[in-house]
C-alpha cells in the first residue's frame, strides 16, 4: 500500500474540554455543559458547532446581526441574509437550538462609527479587533450567561492552554491562520470561559470535517474583506460616511519640504502605502506620516518609513494583571508579519505601553494592534498612537 | 424535559376532531370540489358544510362566508378590493393592526390613496376623536382589529360601528385573534366585514374566510377562477376545509367553556408569576382583553434574551412578532402604546388555550422565575 496525505480525522478530532469555571455571581440554573457557539455562517464557525454537537456538548447555536445588508433597506421586514441562513442550516444539521441576536446599534456604534472615525483622523483602523473587544468577548459573552452556559466557542485559530495554573491564550497551530493578533482584548478573566476548539487543527482539517460532517458550508470559498463592506472598496465606503467638510483634502508634500501633487481626502492613505500615490518622482516613494490637522500626506523614501519604537494606548495584559517591570518579548505589529524582538515597558499606567524594538521596523501605523508575544503565548496588546 | 408550548396566538396544535376531519379528508376524498362528478361533488359538500359551520360559528347567514387562504390573504383583499371599487377611498386603520392590516394600509398610501392610522393612548385605546375627525373628512372604510394580537386588548369594535355608519363608512374588523376565545356574534356587532382565522384555536392552517354583511361586496384579489363566486379563485384546500368544519364546530359548542377556562388559568397562572417573581409589569388592558394572553415585561430584562434563555428551559414564547430572523425593530403595536425603544424590547407575550393544562402553566411559572432570576442577576 502506497502511504497516502490524507489526513486521519478520526486522530485530529479536537477535544473540546470544558475547564472548571468559578461562577462570577449566584448564578441559577447555570448548565453544566452547555456552550453557546457564535456562528458567522462561514466553515470555520459551522465545524465548531458541529465539533461541539458532536462530542456530545450541550451547544446552542447564536448568529449575530450586526448590519442590514443593502437588499434589506427596502424593508424592514426580517429577511435574513444568506450568512444567517448557512447559519441555520448548520445548527439545524447538527441538530442544535439556533437564534439570532440582534445588535445593529452596538456594532453601528463601536465598529463601524469607529471605522470611519479612526480614518477622520488619518489613522487606520482594525475593525475585526474593535468587533472581538466589544461584542464577541463582551456582550456575547455576556450573553452566554443569560443562556443558561459559561462558554462561548468561536471558530477562531487559537488555543487556549488551561494545564497550568492560570490560561494562557496562544497561536493556533495553523500558523497560516492564526488569528491570536485579533483577540488580545479578550478580558483576562474571560479566558476560562472561551473555547477555541480549531485551535489545534490546520485550515484543511477544518474543510475536511466540514466535508465528513456534510456542512452545507463546507465548500463556502474564506472572505477576507472588511465584512460590513461587502465586497465593495473601503474608500468609498468611508467617503460616503464622511460629510463635505471632513474629506480633508491637502498637500502631498516629500519629506524633504518639496510639494509633490495634492489629494482629495486624507482617509485614502495609510501608512507605508507606496501605491496610489498618483505622483511621478525619481525613487519610489511611500506615505510616511499623516496630519489630520493640516491634511498633509508626507511621503519619502522606504528608509524614512522606520522607526526605533512606539506607543501603544489602551493596551490590555493576558498573562498578568500588569507588568512588574519591562519585559522582553516579541511584537508583531501588523497581522501579516513575523514578531520582532523588543523591549516593552508600561507607565504608572499600564494602559499605556511603550516599546523599544532591537531593530528599528517600518511603516508603524496608528490605529493598528501592537500585540506582543513570548514565545506562542499571547501576554498583551494595544492600539499603536505613534512612533517614536 | 416536556417542552411547554405557550405561543397560541402565533399558532395553536390541531384539536383531536379537527386532526381525524383532515386525515380522512387526505385519504379518502381526490376530487376537486369544483367537478361535475361524483367525486367533485363530495368533496364540494365538504366545503360548503365548513362554510355553514363558520357562519354557524359567528352568527351569520351562509352565504355570507367567503373561503380564503387564510387572515393575511382576507385583510389584503378586503382592503385592496375596496380601493377598487368605491370612487374615492380613504381608508383608516388603527395603529395596532396586524402587519397585514397596517402594511397594506401603507403601501396604499404610497400609491396614492388617501389613508390615516388612528393613534392609540397608553392602554392601547382608539384616539375616537381623531377616528370622527377621519370620518368627516370623508373616510370610507375603517379597520379595527376584534382583539390584538400582542397586548390581547379588545377593541369593542360595536361601539364604532354607530359612529362610522353615521359618516356612511365600512367597518372592517381582524377577529383573528378573538375567534374561538371569545363569543362572537356578527349579526350584532356591527361590523360590515369581518377577517376570520381557525389556527389560534385547534383549526387548520392555510385557510381562512371573509364574513360579509348583505350588501357587501369584495372583489377578488386574484383573476383565474370561478372558486368562491369569483371572489377567491384556485382550487378549493378540501382537506383544510374539512379541518375546518370540526373546528368550527368545536368553536360554536365551546367557546363559552373555553373562554371562562382560560381567564381562570390566565388569573392563576398570574398569581404563580406572583409567588416565583418579585417585580413585574402587565402591559395593555387588565380588563378588556382576551382570556389566554398575558403580555409581560420584567425589570431590565430584554425581551430576546428571555425569550431565548426559556426556549432553552422548554417554554416556547414570543416577543414581540413572529419574526424567526429577529426582528430589526420592536413590535409596532408596543411602540404605538408610547413605550420607547427599549421599553418596547422587554415585552414578552405568553398565550395559551384551552388544553393548556394547569400543571404545564404551574411548570412553566417555575421555570420562567428560574430563567429571570438567573438574568436579574448578569
Amino acid at each position: 500500500m502506497s502511504t497516502t496525505e490524507h489526513i486521519d480525522i478520526e486522530q485530529k478530532t479536537p477535544d473540546i474540554d470544558l475547564p472548571p469555571v468559578e461562577d462570577p455571581d449566584d448564578l441559577s440554573s447555570i448548565v453544566e455543559d452547555r456552550v453557546v457557539v457564535a456562528m458567522s455562517g462561514g466553515v470555520d464557525s459551522s465545524v465548531t458547532a458541529a465539533l461541539c454537537a458532536e462530542q456530545g456538548l450541550d451547544a446552542v447555536g447564536l448568529s449575530m446581526r450586526l448590519y442590514a445588508t443593502p437588499q434589506e433597506d427596502y424593508s424592514k421586514s426580517c429577511c435574513s441574509p444568506d450568512d444567517l441562513f448557512d447559519a441555520r442550516q448548520v445548527a439545524d444539521e447538527s441538530n442544535i437550538p439556533f437564534y439570532v441576536a440582534n445588535y445593529q446599534e452596538v456594532f453601528q456604534e463601536r465598529v463601524i462609527d469607529y471605522f470611519v472615525d479612526e480614518y477622520r483622523r488619518g489613522r487606520t483602523p482594525n475593525p475585526c479587533v474593535a468587533c472581538n473587544n466589544h461584542l464577541k468577548f463582551d456582550i456575547l459573552l455576556d450573553r452566554t450567561l443569560a443562556l443558561g452556559s459559561r462558554y462561548l466557542a468561536t471558530g477562531h485559530y487559537a488555543r487556549v492552554d488551561h494545564s497550568g495554573d492560570r490560561p494562557r491564550l496562544l497561536r493556533g497551530v495553523d500558523k497560516t491562520k492564526d488569528q491570536s493578533y485579533f483577540l488580545f482584548g479578550i478580558p483576562r478573566e474571560a479566558l476560562d470561559r472561551i473555547l477555541f476548539p480549531l485551535g489545534e487543527l490546520e485550515k484543511g482539517e477544518v474543510r475536511e470535517h466540514a466535508e465528513r460532517l456534510g456542512l452545507v458550508t463546507a465548500d463556502k470559498p474564506e472572505s477576507h474583506e472588511i465584512c460590513f463592506v461587502g465586497g465593495g472598496n473601503y474608500e468609498e465606503y468611508v467617503e460616503e460616511r464622511l460629510e463635505e467638510e471632513e474629506r480633508k483634502p491637502g498637500k502631498i508634500v516629500h519629506q524633504n519640504g518639496e510639494e509633490l501633487g495634492e489629494h482629495d481626502g486624507i482617509h485614502q492613505f495609510t501608512i507605508g502605502q507606496r501605491r496610489g500615490l498618483g505622483l511621478s518622482y525619481h525613487e519610489r516613494l511611500y506615505v510616511q506620516s499623516i496630519r489630520p490637522d493640516t491634511g498633509t500626506i508626507v511621503v519619502g523614501p522606504k528608509q524614512g518609513l522606520e522607526s526605533q519604537g512606539l506607543v501603544a494606548e489602551r493596551c490590555n495584559w493576558l498573562a498578568f494583571d500588569r507588568p512588574t517591570g519591562p519585559i522582553e518579548c516579541d511584537v508583531q505589529i501588523r497581522y501579516n508579519m513575523d514578531p520582532v524582538p523588543a523591549l516593552v515597558t508600561v507607565g504608572d499606567d499600564a494602559d499605556t505601553a511603550f516599546v523599544e524594538f532591537m531593530e528599528p521596523q517600518e511603516a508603524i501605523t496608528p490605529g493598528q494592534a501592537a500585540v506582543f508575544y513570548r514565545g506562542e503565548e499571547v501576554l498583551g496588546g494595544g492600539f499603536i498612537e505613534e512612533s517614536r | 424535559m416536556d417542552r411547554i408550548y405557550l405561543d397560541w396566538n402565533a399558532t395553536s396544535p390541531l384539536l383531536p376532531s379537527v386532526q381525524d376531519a383532515m386525515t380522512e379528508a387526505l385519504e379518502s376524498v381526490p376530487g376537486n370540489a369544483s367537478s361535475v362528478h361524483q367525486h367533485g361533488q363530495q368533496a364540494r359538500s365538504i366545503v360548503e358544510r365548513a362554510r355553514r359551520a363558520v357562519a354557524d360559528a359567528v352568527g351569520a347567514p351562509g352565504q355570507s362566508v367567503v373561503l380564503t387562504g387564510g387572515a393575511t390573504e382576507s385583510n389584503n383583499q378586503v382592503l385592496r378590493s375596496h380601493v377598487r371599487r368605491v370612487d374615492d377611498p380613504h381608508i383608516v386603520c388603527s395603529a395596532v393592526e396586524h402587519p397585514s392590516v397596517i402594511e397594506v394600509v401603507e403601501q396604499l398610501g404610497e400609491e396614492g390613496v388617501e389613508v390615516a392610522i388612528c393613534p392609540v393612548d397608553e392602554a392601547g385605546r382608539l384616539d375616537r376623536e381623531y377616528l370622527r375627525d377621519e370620518l368627516k373628512a370623508g373616510a370610507t372604510l375603517v379597520s379595527v382589529m376584534w382583539a390584538n394580537n400582542e397586548m390581547g386588548n379588545l377593541y369593542q369594535v360595536g361601539e364604532l360601528a354607530d359612529m362610522i355608519h353615521e359618516y356612511g363608512a365600512l367597518l372592517h374588523s381582524d377577529t383573528t385573534q378573538a375567534f374561538g376565545r371569545l363569543p362572537i356574534d356578527f349579526e350584532s356587532s356591527g361590523v360590515d366585514i369581518a377577517t376570520l382565522s381557525f389556527h389560534k384555536t385547534g383549526g387548520p392552517k392555510g385557510i381562512g374566510a371573509l364574513v360579509l354583511r348583505e350588501g357587501c361586496k369584495v372583489g377578488s384579489l386574484m383573476a383565474g377562477g370561478h372558486q368562491e363566486r369569483g371572489r377567491r379563485p384556485g382550487t378549493e384546500n378540501v382537506p383544510a376545509a374539512a379541518g375546518l368544519e370540526a373546528a368550527a364546530q368545536a368553536v360554536d359548542e365551546q367557546v363559552e367553556t373555553w373562554q371562562q377556562e382560560m381567564k381562570q388559568q390566565r388569573s392563576t397562572f398570574l398569581e404563580q408569576l406572583r409567588e416565583a417573581i418579585d417585580d413585574f409589569e402587565i402591559r395593555g388592558h387588565t380588563e378588556q382583553c382576551l382570556p389566554n394572553t398575558l403580555n409581560l415585561a420584567f425589570p431590565d430584562i430584554d425581551g430576546e434574551d428571555l425569550l431565548m434563555a426559556l426556549d432553552l428551559e422548554g417554554v416556547s414564547v414570543s416577543s414581540g412578532s413572529a419574526c424567526t430572523a429577529g426582528s430589526l425593530e420592536p413590535s409596532h403595536v408596543i411602540l404605538a402604546m408610547g413605550y420607547d425603544h427599549d421599553d418596547a424590547r422587554r415585552s414578552v407575550r405568553f398565550s395559551f388555550g384551552p388544553s393548556t393544562s394547569q400543571a404545564s402553566l404551574e411548570e412553566a411559572a417555575d421555570r420562567i422565575g428560574r430563567v429571570v432570576r438567573r438574568l436579574s442577576n448578569i
